[in-house]
């Protein structure tokens, strides 16, 4: 598992961006994002910078480990397979969001 | 038939006692529920995803496709409820229906939705054949032909030659209902998303405390803005309980 290439993906999925969405976002090349995103290349600081840019998210972030999709049963790695697991990270996301909202209020935070 | 349990059915076994389910028909979405586990439901039309599962320090998160037949939507949940259960604690990444933990993930399910002792006591008295005993099986606890059979199978119930038998014939849950006069239950849930009451009840709540911002919520639930339910704002506490400690007449 590579965590910033799965944290890269799982953050372009968020937006809903094409890998080439975010190359013109940071002047990166496209097919340099597909390496990065499978882990075939590794991504070097001033890409991690830029990337962190488009993102409008702290580079720390992305140094993060990506939310892993835990189980899956069925036939793995189609686009729907992929986009449902997508939406299901986001779910959870959301939700995790929600409940350290709720619990900030419950203690008057 | 075998008293002797497995693991699996051994864990089944102790979620229906937990939930005080006797030994008749469950749902496996309302057991979720019941744990604090987060279900939810949206539709993978080319069948590539059924299920997953995602443990967090708060609690575990499935999903089911509900594009599927729902026999195969309860037997999933099931399935996942089973991988709470077993390997909760444990993070697997992108495993498939053969690895050891699926077979036990399976094994769970089929004897949480086919409890051993209510099959014993609804098979009692009924004449050894294959066909209706799994009928019955699947009429009661709501589960596919083959996930019946191979549970009877696993209870030594019917054996090994008769199942593969049965499960060459091909049935599907409405055809061996009908076949042995039995009515198929309707499908309760069409394939439309659905998010956890619970969720919804926070995220709601949320916006009315002016925590989320409505298109945030609305975003969350996947719903415009203006369909969000009429949000009021919270009274005055103290007005509140001035208006709840008045007398019903002045008089």
């Amino acid at each position: 598992m590579h965590n910033i290439a799965d944290k890269i993906r799982q953050e372009r999925d968020r937006r809903e961006w094409t890998q080439q969405q975010l190359a013109d976002a940071t002047g990166i090349d496209r097919d340099k994002i597909g390496k990065i995103e499978t882990g075939v290349r590794k991504v070097n600081s001033t890409e991690l910078v830029l990337i962190s840019q488009a993102f409008q998210t702290p580079v720390q972030d992305l140094l993060r480990p990506a939310a892993p999709v835990v189980m899956r049963r069925g036939n793995a790695a189609t686009p729907a397979a992929e986009a449902a697991i997508a939406r299901f990270n986001r779910y959870v996301e959301d939700s995790l969001l929600t409940r350290g909202l709720e619990r900030a209020v419950e203690r008057g935070v | 038939m075998e008293s002797e349990l497995s693991q699996e059915q051994h864990a089944a076994e102790a979620l229906r006692h937990e939930l005080d389910l006797g030994h008749e028909l469950v749902d496996p979405f309302v057991a979720a529920e019941r744990l604090g586990i987060e279900l939810i439901r949206f539709p993978v039309a080319d069948g590539s995803l059924e299920g997953m599962y995602r443990p967090t320090e708060l609690g575990g998160y499935i999903f089911v496709n509900s594009a599927a037949v729902y026999v195969r939507q309860r037997f999933t949940a099931a399935h996942e409820l089973g991988h709470h259960r077993l390997h909760g604690t444990t993070t697997f990444i992108e495993s498939s229906l053969d690895t050891p933990d699926d077979w036990e993930a399976n094994r769970f399910a089929e004897a949480f939705l086919v409890d051993p002792t209510g099959v014993q006591r609804l098979l009692a008295d009924i004449e050894h054949d294959v066909s209706s005993m799994v009928a019955m099986t699947c009429e009661v606890y709501w589960v596919s032909p083959s996930a019946a059979a191979i549970a009877l199978k696993r209870f030594k119930v019917i054996s090994e030659p008769e199942l593969t038998q049965f499960l060459a014939e091909g049935w599907s849950y409405a055809t061996i209902l009908t076949a042995n006069g039995l009515r198929p239950r309707p499908d309760p849930h069409s394939a439309e998303p659905v998010l956890p009451a619970q969720f919804r009840d926070r995220v709601l709540r949320l916006v009315e405390l002016g925590q989320l911002s409505p298109e945030h919520g609305g975003a969350m639930l996947e719903v415009e803005v203006e369909s969000l339910p009429h949000l009021v704002p919270s009274p005055d506490p103290l007005g509140r309980t001035l208006l709840d400690d008045l007398p019903e007449s002045l008089d």
